[in-house]
Protein backbone atom coordinates (compact mmCIF):
# COMPACT_ATOMS: atom_id res chain seq x y z
CA UNK A 1 0.00 0.00 0.00
CA UNK A 2 2.85 2.40 0.89
CA UNK A 3 4.12 2.22 -2.70
CA UNK A 4 0.71 3.28 -4.03
CA UNK A 5 0.42 6.04 -1.41
CA UNK A 6 3.91 7.33 -2.27
CA UNK A 7 3.13 7.40 -6.00
CA UNK A 8 -0.16 9.15 -5.28
CA UNK A 9 1.58 11.77 -3.09
CA UNK A 10 4.20 12.40 -5.81
CA UNK A 11 1.33 12.80 -8.25
CA UNK A 12 -0.01 15.61 -6.02
CA UNK A 13 3.44 17.29 -6.00
CA UNK A 14 3.87 17.17 -9.79
CA UNK A 15 0.22 18.08 -10.41
CA UNK A 16 0.45 21.11 -8.11
CA UNK A 17 3.59 22.39 -9.90
CA UNK A 18 2.11 21.94 -13.41
CA UNK A 19 -1.22 23.49 -12.39
CA UNK A 20 0.46 26.52 -10.79
CA UNK A 21 2.47 27.22 -13.96
CA UNK A 22 -0.63 26.77 -16.15
CA UNK A 23 -2.79 29.09 -13.98
CA UNK A 24 -0.09 31.80 -13.90
CA UNK A 25 0.47 31.54 -17.67
CA UNK A 26 -3.27 31.70 -18.34
CA UNK A 27 -3.67 34.81 -16.16
CA UNK A 28 -0.97 36.63 -18.12
CA UNK A 29 -1.94 35.29 -21.57
CA UNK A 30 -5.71 35.70 -21.19
CA UNK A 31 -6.29 38.42 -18.55
CA UNK A 32 -9.91 38.58 -17.39
CA UNK A 33 -10.55 35.27 -19.19
CA UNK A 34 -11.52 37.39 -22.23
CA UNK A 35 -10.60 35.76 -25.52
CA UNK A 36 -11.83 35.69 -29.10
CA UNK A 37 -11.75 33.09 -31.85
CA UNK A 38 -8.22 33.99 -32.97
CA UNK A 39 -6.75 33.70 -29.47
CA UNK A 40 -8.63 30.45 -28.81
CA UNK A 41 -6.89 28.90 -31.85
CA UNK A 42 -3.39 29.97 -30.82
CA UNK A 43 -0.91 27.27 -29.83
CA UNK A 44 -0.20 29.05 -26.51
CA UNK A 45 -3.85 28.92 -25.48
CA UNK A 46 -4.15 25.20 -26.31
CA UNK A 47 -0.87 24.23 -24.60
CA UNK A 48 -1.69 26.20 -21.42
CA UNK A 49 -5.11 24.57 -21.15
CA UNK A 50 -3.83 21.06 -21.82
CA UNK A 51 -1.19 21.65 -19.12
CA UNK A 52 -3.95 22.82 -16.76
CA UNK A 53 -6.07 19.72 -17.44
CA UNK A 54 -3.03 17.44 -16.95
CA UNK A 55 -2.11 19.14 -13.67
CA UNK A 56 -5.64 18.87 -12.35
CA UNK A 57 -5.85 15.17 -13.32
CA UNK A 58 -2.59 14.50 -11.45
CA UNK A 59 -3.98 16.35 -8.40
CA UNK A 60 -7.09 14.14 -8.51
CA UNK A 61 -4.76 11.09 -8.50
CA UNK A 62 -2.85 12.65 -5.61
CA UNK A 63 -5.74 13.29 -3.22
CA UNK A 64 -6.25 9.64 -2.10
CA UNK A 65 -2.55 9.56 -1.14
CA UNK A 66 -2.81 12.86 0.74
CA UNK A 67 -5.74 11.38 2.67
CA UNK A 68 -3.97 8.10 3.43
CA UNK A 69 -0.67 9.69 4.55
CA UNK A 70 0.50 10.20 8.11
CA UNK A 71 -0.32 8.36 11.29
CA UNK A 72 -3.08 10.70 12.45
CA UNK A 73 -6.32 10.91 10.52
CA UNK A 74 -8.19 13.62 8.70
CA UNK A 75 -11.51 12.68 10.33
CA UNK A 76 -14.93 12.99 8.75
CA UNK A 77 -14.54 16.73 8.08
CA UNK A 78 -11.21 16.27 6.34
CA UNK A 79 -12.59 13.40 4.24
CA UNK A 80 -15.54 15.54 3.12
CA UNK A 81 -13.14 18.41 2.38
CA UNK A 82 -10.86 16.22 0.26
CA UNK A 83 -13.88 14.81 -1.64
CA UNK A 84 -15.08 18.37 -2.39
CA UNK A 85 -11.61 19.50 -3.48
CA UNK A 86 -11.47 16.44 -5.80
CA UNK A 87 -14.78 17.57 -7.32
CA UNK A 88 -13.44 21.13 -7.74
CA UNK A 89 -10.25 19.84 -9.41
CA UNK A 90 -12.27 17.64 -11.79
CA UNK A 91 -14.45 20.62 -12.77
CA UNK A 92 -11.35 22.80 -13.26
CA UNK A 93 -9.82 20.05 -15.43
CA UNK A 94 -13.08 19.83 -17.40
CA UNK A 95 -13.07 23.58 -18.08
CA UNK A 96 -9.41 23.52 -19.16
CA UNK A 97 -9.98 20.56 -21.48
CA UNK A 98 -13.11 22.20 -22.88
CA UNK A 99 -11.10 25.35 -23.63
CA UNK A 100 -8.30 23.36 -25.29
CA UNK A 101 -10.53 21.19 -27.49
CA UNK A 102 -13.87 22.92 -28.06
CA UNK A 103 -12.95 26.62 -28.00
CA UNK A 104 -10.05 26.20 -30.42
CA UNK A 105 -12.37 24.34 -32.81
CA UNK A 106 -15.19 26.89 -32.45
CA UNK A 107 -12.62 29.63 -33.12
CA UNK A 108 -12.05 28.16 -36.60
CA UNK A 109 -15.60 27.06 -37.56
CA UNK A 110 -17.84 29.61 -35.80
CA UNK A 111 -15.85 32.59 -34.43
CA UNK A 112 -19.06 34.65 -34.10
CA UNK A 113 -20.19 32.43 -31.22
CA UNK A 114 -17.53 34.08 -29.01
CA UNK A 115 -19.42 37.38 -29.32
CA UNK A 116 -22.75 35.80 -28.32
CA UNK A 117 -23.97 37.45 -25.10
CA UNK A 118 -25.85 34.30 -24.02
CA UNK A 119 -23.43 31.43 -23.35
CA UNK A 120 -24.62 27.89 -22.59
CA UNK A 121 -26.73 28.30 -19.42
CA UNK A 122 -25.59 25.15 -17.64
CA UNK A 123 -21.93 26.23 -17.88
CA UNK A 124 -22.60 28.99 -15.33
CA UNK A 125 -24.13 26.38 -13.00
CA UNK A 126 -20.97 24.26 -13.31
CA UNK A 127 -18.86 27.35 -12.39
CA UNK A 128 -21.03 27.89 -9.31
CA UNK A 129 -20.62 24.23 -8.25
CA UNK A 130 -16.83 24.68 -8.66
CA UNK A 131 -16.86 27.80 -6.48
CA UNK A 132 -18.90 26.17 -3.70
CA UNK A 133 -16.78 22.99 -3.81
CA UNK A 134 -13.42 24.83 -3.64
CA UNK A 135 -14.52 27.14 -0.81
CA UNK A 136 -16.23 24.44 1.29
CA UNK A 137 -13.47 21.90 0.59
CA UNK A 138 -10.68 24.31 1.59
CA UNK A 139 -12.47 25.35 4.80
CA UNK A 140 -13.20 21.73 5.81
CA UNK A 141 -9.61 20.60 5.14
CA UNK A 142 -8.24 23.63 7.03
CA UNK A 143 -10.56 22.91 9.99
CA UNK A 144 -9.28 19.32 10.15
CA UNK A 145 -5.66 20.57 10.09
CA UNK A 146 -6.28 23.17 12.87
CA UNK A 147 -8.08 20.65 15.08
CA UNK A 148 -5.85 17.62 14.69
CA UNK A 149 -2.46 19.30 14.11
CA UNK A 150 -1.17 16.62 11.74
CA UNK A 151 0.19 19.28 9.38
CA UNK A 152 1.76 22.71 10.04
CA UNK A 153 -0.82 25.42 10.83
CA UNK A 154 0.38 27.55 7.90
CA UNK A 155 -1.04 24.95 5.50
CA UNK A 156 -4.47 25.54 7.06
CA UNK A 157 -4.08 29.31 6.74
CA UNK A 158 -3.01 28.94 3.10
CA UNK A 159 -6.20 26.94 2.45
CA UNK A 160 -8.37 29.58 4.14
CA UNK A 161 -6.58 32.15 1.93
CA UNK A 162 -7.37 30.00 -1.12
CA UNK A 163 -11.08 29.88 -0.17
CA UNK A 164 -11.23 33.69 0.13
CA UNK A 165 -9.22 34.37 -3.03
CA UNK A 166 -11.36 31.98 -5.08
CA UNK A 167 -14.09 34.63 -4.88
CA UNK A 168 -11.62 37.18 -6.32
CA UNK A 169 -10.70 34.62 -9.05
CA UNK A 170 -14.32 34.51 -10.20
CA UNK A 171 -14.70 38.29 -9.85
CA UNK A 172 -11.60 38.77 -12.03
CA UNK A 173 -13.32 36.74 -14.76
CA UNK A 174 -16.36 39.03 -14.65
CA UNK A 175 -14.52 42.39 -14.62
CA UNK A 176 -12.77 44.15 -17.57
CA UNK A 177 -9.48 42.44 -18.57
CA UNK A 178 -6.53 43.44 -16.38
CA UNK A 179 -3.32 41.46 -15.80
CA UNK A 180 -2.80 42.58 -12.13
CA UNK A 181 -6.41 41.72 -11.14
CA UNK A 182 -6.12 38.36 -12.94
CA UNK A 183 -2.84 37.60 -11.15
CA UNK A 184 -4.31 38.48 -7.75
CA UNK A 185 -7.42 36.41 -8.51
CA UNK A 186 -5.34 33.43 -9.61
CA UNK A 187 -3.99 33.22 -6.04
CA UNK A 188 -7.19 31.28 -5.18
CA UNK A 189 -6.34 28.07 -7.07
CA UNK A 190 -2.56 28.66 -6.71
CA UNK A 191 -2.70 28.71 -2.89
CA UNK A 192 -4.64 25.44 -3.00
CA UNK A 193 -1.92 23.97 -5.25
CA UNK A 194 0.75 25.11 -2.76
CA UNK A 195 -1.09 23.43 0.14
CA UNK A 196 -1.74 20.19 -1.75
CA UNK A 197 1.80 20.11 -3.14
CA UNK A 198 3.26 20.49 0.37
CA UNK A 199 0.92 17.83 1.83
CA UNK A 200 1.85 15.53 -1.06
CA UNK A 201 5.58 16.14 -0.52
CA UNK A 202 5.45 15.42 3.23
CA UNK A 203 3.29 12.36 2.53
CA UNK A 204 5.80 11.02 0.00
CA UNK A 205 8.73 11.71 2.37
CA UNK A 206 7.02 10.04 5.36
CA UNK A 207 6.06 6.99 3.31
CA UNK A 208 9.65 6.70 2.06
CA UNK A 209 10.92 6.95 5.65
CA UNK A 210 8.58 4.15 6.74
CA UNK A 211 9.71 1.98 3.81
CA UNK A 212 13.37 2.70 4.61
CA UNK A 213 13.04 1.33 8.16
CA UNK A 214 14.70 -2.10 8.33
CA UNK A 215 12.28 -4.95 7.74
CA UNK A 216 12.35 -7.81 10.28
CA UNK A 217 14.78 -10.52 9.25
CA UNK A 218 13.71 -14.08 8.50
CA UNK A 219 15.48 -15.29 11.63
CA UNK B 1 -2.00 2.05 26.87
CA UNK B 2 -0.06 4.94 25.35
CA UNK B 3 -1.72 7.77 23.40
CA UNK B 4 -0.21 6.47 20.16
CA UNK B 5 -1.56 2.97 20.74
CA UNK B 6 -5.03 4.41 21.48
CA UNK B 7 -4.89 6.45 18.27
CA UNK B 8 -4.15 3.42 16.05
CA UNK B 9 -7.60 1.69 16.22
CA UNK B 10 -9.32 5.08 15.77
CA UNK B 11 -7.14 5.74 12.72
CA UNK B 12 -7.93 2.26 11.35
CA UNK B 13 -11.68 2.82 11.86
CA UNK B 14 -11.40 6.17 10.09
CA UNK B 15 -9.60 4.58 7.14
CA UNK B 16 -12.11 1.74 6.93
CA UNK B 17 -14.97 4.28 6.91
CA UNK B 18 -13.32 6.10 3.99
CA UNK B 19 -12.77 2.79 2.14
CA UNK B 20 -16.39 1.74 2.79
CA UNK B 21 -17.76 5.07 1.51
CA UNK B 22 -15.52 4.84 -1.54
CA UNK B 23 -16.69 1.27 -2.25
CA UNK B 24 -20.34 2.35 -1.92
CA UNK B 25 -19.59 5.09 -4.43
CA UNK B 26 -18.55 2.38 -6.93
CA UNK B 27 -21.75 0.45 -6.15
CA UNK B 28 -23.97 3.50 -6.84
CA UNK B 29 -21.95 4.46 -9.94
CA UNK B 30 -22.64 1.13 -11.66
CA UNK B 31 -26.49 1.27 -12.01
CA UNK B 32 -26.47 5.01 -12.77
CA UNK B 33 -24.02 4.57 -15.64
CA UNK B 34 -25.80 1.42 -16.92
CA UNK B 35 -29.07 3.40 -17.11
CA UNK B 36 -27.23 6.21 -18.96
CA UNK B 37 -25.73 3.71 -21.45
CA UNK B 38 -29.13 2.15 -22.14
CA UNK B 39 -30.87 5.53 -22.62
CA UNK B 40 -28.10 6.55 -25.04
CA UNK B 41 -28.57 3.33 -27.06
CA UNK B 42 -32.25 4.14 -27.62
CA UNK B 43 -31.91 7.91 -28.16
CA UNK B 44 -28.71 8.37 -30.21
CA UNK B 45 -28.71 6.38 -33.43
CA UNK B 46 -25.43 6.24 -35.36
CA UNK B 47 -22.29 8.35 -35.15
CA UNK B 48 -23.88 11.76 -35.90
CA UNK B 49 -26.31 13.75 -33.81
CA UNK B 50 -29.32 15.58 -35.18
CA UNK B 51 -30.65 18.85 -33.82
CA UNK B 52 -33.81 17.34 -32.29
CA UNK B 53 -31.89 14.64 -30.43
CA UNK B 54 -29.30 17.13 -29.12
CA UNK B 55 -32.09 19.24 -27.60
CA UNK B 56 -34.16 16.34 -26.26
CA UNK B 57 -34.45 15.95 -22.47
CA UNK B 58 -33.56 12.24 -22.75
CA UNK B 59 -30.20 13.08 -24.39
CA UNK B 60 -29.35 15.71 -21.76
CA UNK B 61 -30.52 13.42 -18.90
CA UNK B 62 -28.49 10.45 -20.23
CA UNK B 63 -25.33 12.56 -20.45
CA UNK B 64 -25.83 14.12 -17.00
CA UNK B 65 -26.39 10.64 -15.52
CA UNK B 66 -23.28 9.41 -17.30
CA UNK B 67 -21.28 12.34 -15.86
CA UNK B 68 -22.47 11.62 -12.32
CA UNK B 69 -21.81 7.89 -12.75
CA UNK B 70 -18.29 8.47 -14.08
CA UNK B 71 -17.47 10.91 -11.24
CA UNK B 72 -18.73 8.39 -8.67
CA UNK B 73 -16.53 5.77 -10.34
CA UNK B 74 -13.50 8.07 -9.88
CA UNK B 75 -14.38 8.28 -6.17
CA UNK B 76 -15.00 4.53 -5.97
CA UNK B 77 -11.88 3.06 -7.59
CA UNK B 78 -9.43 4.10 -4.80
CA UNK B 79 -11.63 2.23 -2.29
CA UNK B 80 -11.73 -0.88 -4.48
CA UNK B 81 -7.91 -0.74 -4.66
CA UNK B 82 -7.44 -0.06 -0.94
CA UNK B 83 -9.75 -2.90 0.12
CA UNK B 84 -7.52 -5.60 -1.42
CA UNK B 85 -4.32 -3.55 -1.74
CA UNK B 86 -2.06 -6.55 -1.10
CA UNK B 87 -3.69 -8.61 -3.83
CA UNK B 88 -3.80 -6.13 -6.70
CA UNK B 89 -0.03 -5.70 -7.05
CA UNK B 90 1.49 -3.33 -9.60
CA UNK B 91 -0.57 -4.72 -12.49
CA UNK B 92 -3.82 -4.02 -10.66
CA UNK B 93 -2.61 -0.57 -9.57
CA UNK B 94 -1.79 0.42 -13.16
CA UNK B 95 -5.11 -1.01 -14.34
CA UNK B 96 -7.10 0.94 -11.76
CA UNK B 97 -5.14 4.14 -12.55
CA UNK B 98 -5.96 3.70 -16.28
CA UNK B 99 -9.63 3.07 -15.48
CA UNK B 100 -9.69 6.26 -13.36
CA UNK B 101 -8.28 8.18 -16.34
CA UNK B 102 -10.95 6.67 -18.61
CA UNK B 103 -13.70 7.57 -16.11
CA UNK B 104 -12.37 11.16 -15.88
CA UNK B 105 -12.43 11.50 -19.68
CA UNK B 106 -15.89 9.90 -19.87
CA UNK B 107 -17.20 12.44 -17.35
CA UNK B 108 -15.67 15.23 -19.48
CA UNK B 109 -17.18 13.94 -22.74
CA UNK B 110 -20.61 13.40 -21.16
CA UNK B 111 -20.69 16.79 -19.43
CA UNK B 112 -19.59 18.50 -22.64
CA UNK B 113 -22.40 16.75 -24.54
CA UNK B 114 -24.97 17.71 -21.90
CA UNK B 115 -23.86 21.37 -21.68
CA UNK B 116 -22.75 22.29 -25.17
CA UNK B 117 -24.69 20.15 -27.70
CA UNK B 118 -28.17 21.57 -26.88
CA UNK B 119 -26.70 25.11 -26.99
CA UNK B 120 -24.92 24.44 -30.30
CA UNK B 121 -28.13 22.97 -31.74
CA UNK B 122 -29.81 26.30 -31.03
CA UNK B 123 -27.01 28.69 -32.04
CA UNK B 124 -25.25 26.83 -34.87
CA UNK B 125 -27.30 23.77 -35.94
CA UNK B 126 -24.94 22.99 -38.82
CA UNK B 127 -22.16 22.22 -36.30
CA UNK B 128 -24.12 19.51 -34.46
CA UNK B 129 -23.58 17.01 -37.30
CA UNK B 130 -19.86 17.85 -37.50
CA UNK B 131 -17.63 15.06 -36.13
CA UNK B 132 -16.14 17.67 -33.79
CA UNK B 133 -12.70 18.98 -32.89
CA UNK B 134 -9.76 16.73 -33.85
CA UNK B 135 -8.30 17.03 -30.33
CA UNK B 136 -11.62 15.85 -28.95
CA UNK B 137 -11.47 12.70 -31.08
CA UNK B 138 -7.89 12.07 -29.90
CA UNK B 139 -9.04 12.35 -26.28
CA UNK B 140 -11.95 9.97 -26.90
CA UNK B 141 -9.58 7.37 -28.38
CA UNK B 142 -7.22 7.83 -25.40
CA UNK B 143 -10.17 7.08 -23.16
CA UNK B 144 -11.06 3.90 -25.10
CA UNK B 145 -7.44 2.71 -25.02
CA UNK B 146 -7.21 3.40 -21.26
CA UNK B 147 -10.52 1.60 -20.68
CA UNK B 148 -9.59 -1.56 -22.59
CA UNK B 149 -6.02 -1.74 -21.19
CA UNK B 150 -7.23 -0.95 -17.66
CA UNK B 151 -9.94 -3.63 -17.81
CA UNK B 152 -7.45 -6.32 -18.87
CA UNK B 153 -4.85 -5.24 -16.28
CA UNK B 154 -7.54 -5.30 -13.57
CA UNK B 155 -8.71 -8.78 -14.64
CA UNK B 156 -5.19 -10.31 -14.45
CA UNK B 157 -4.72 -10.11 -10.64
CA UNK B 158 -8.30 -11.30 -10.12
CA UNK B 159 -7.71 -14.41 -12.22
CA UNK B 160 -4.14 -15.06 -11.02
CA UNK B 161 -4.22 -14.08 -7.37
CA UNK B 162 -7.91 -14.58 -6.63
CA UNK B 163 -8.37 -11.01 -5.35
CA UNK B 164 -12.11 -11.60 -5.74
CA UNK B 165 -14.38 -14.32 -7.24
CA UNK B 166 -13.17 -15.51 -10.64
CA UNK B 167 -16.47 -14.69 -12.38
CA UNK B 168 -15.67 -10.97 -11.90
CA UNK B 169 -12.40 -11.50 -13.76
CA UNK B 170 -14.19 -13.32 -16.59
CA UNK B 171 -16.76 -10.51 -16.75
CA UNK B 172 -13.92 -7.99 -17.14
CA UNK B 173 -12.30 -10.08 -19.89
CA UNK B 174 -15.68 -10.33 -21.67
CA UNK B 175 -16.03 -6.56 -21.40
CA UNK B 176 -12.59 -6.02 -22.98
CA UNK B 177 -13.40 -8.50 -25.79
CA UNK B 178 -16.66 -6.66 -26.55
CA UNK B 179 -15.01 -3.21 -26.86
CA UNK B 180 -14.48 -3.50 -30.65
CA UNK B 181 -18.22 -4.24 -31.07
CA UNK B 182 -19.04 -1.25 -28.87
CA UNK B 183 -16.79 1.07 -30.92
CA UNK B 184 -18.07 -0.37 -34.22
CA UNK B 185 -21.69 0.14 -33.12
CA UNK B 186 -20.92 3.72 -32.05
CA UNK B 187 -19.42 4.64 -35.43
CA UNK B 188 -21.69 2.61 -37.72
CA UNK B 189 -25.15 3.46 -39.02
CA UNK B 190 -28.15 3.20 -36.76
CA UNK B 191 -29.02 -0.32 -35.64
CA UNK B 192 -30.45 -0.57 -32.16
CA UNK B 193 -29.77 -4.31 -31.88
CA UNK B 194 -26.09 -3.88 -32.74
CA UNK B 195 -25.83 -0.97 -30.28
CA UNK B 196 -27.46 -3.11 -27.58
CA UNK B 197 -24.97 -5.93 -28.18
CA UNK B 198 -22.13 -3.38 -28.14
CA UNK B 199 -23.38 -1.84 -24.91
CA UNK B 200 -22.79 -5.21 -23.21
CA UNK B 201 -19.13 -4.16 -23.00
CA UNK B 202 -19.57 -1.19 -20.60
CA UNK B 203 -22.41 -3.03 -18.83
CA UNK B 204 -20.19 -6.09 -18.07
CA UNK B 205 -17.47 -3.75 -16.82
CA UNK B 206 -19.86 -1.80 -14.61
CA UNK B 207 -21.42 -4.98 -13.14
CA UNK B 208 -17.89 -6.19 -12.29
CA UNK B 209 -16.84 -2.92 -10.64
CA UNK B 210 -20.18 -2.63 -8.81
CA UNK B 211 -19.77 -6.17 -7.44
CA UNK B 212 -16.20 -5.41 -6.35
CA UNK B 213 -17.46 -2.27 -4.60
CA UNK B 214 -20.29 -4.15 -2.91
CA UNK B 215 -18.08 -6.93 -1.57
CA UNK B 216 -15.50 -4.32 -0.50
CA UNK B 217 -18.13 -2.34 1.40
CA UNK B 218 -19.56 -5.49 3.01
CA UNK B 219 -16.17 -6.85 4.06
CA UNK B 220 -15.10 -3.48 5.48
CA UNK B 221 -18.31 -3.31 7.53
CA UNK B 222 -17.69 -6.85 8.86
CA UNK B 223 -14.10 -5.91 9.75
CA UNK B 224 -15.32 -2.80 11.59
CA UNK B 225 -17.91 -4.77 13.55
CA UNK B 226 -15.30 -7.31 14.57
CA UNK B 227 -12.75 -4.68 15.64
CA UNK B 228 -15.27 -2.74 17.81
CA UNK B 229 -15.36 -4.22 21.35
CA UNK B 230 -18.92 -4.95 22.52
CA UNK B 231 -20.38 -3.28 25.65
CA UNK B 232 -20.15 -6.55 27.53
CA UNK B 233 -16.48 -6.97 26.57
CA UNK B 234 -15.70 -3.42 27.69
CA UNK B 235 -17.48 -4.03 31.00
Amino acid sequence: MSNAVRLSCWSAVVGAAISTIAILAFSVYVPGHAFDGAKAQSAGFIVINIAGATGMTLLVYGLPGVFARGREGWGGLGLAGIALIALAEMIFGFISLMAATLYSWLGSVAPDLFKDPNPAPLVSLVFMIWLVAIIAGNVLMATAIFRRRFAPRWVGFVQIGSAVMSLVYLAAALTPPSVPVSLVGSLGPILLCVALGYLGYTGASETRAIRAEPAPSMA
Amino acid sequence: MSEQNKAQPARQRERSTAVRLSCWSAVVAAPITIIAVLITVFTVSGPTLDVNTAQSPAFVAANLLSTVGALLLVYGLPGVFARWHEGWGRTGLVGIALLSLAALILSFVSLLAALIDPWLAEKAPQLVKDPGPPLFLAISFTSLAALSAGTILMAIPILRRRVSPRWIGFLLVASAVMYPVYVYAAFSSSKVLLSLVGSLSPICFLVAVGSLGYSGASETRTARTESMPSTAQRA
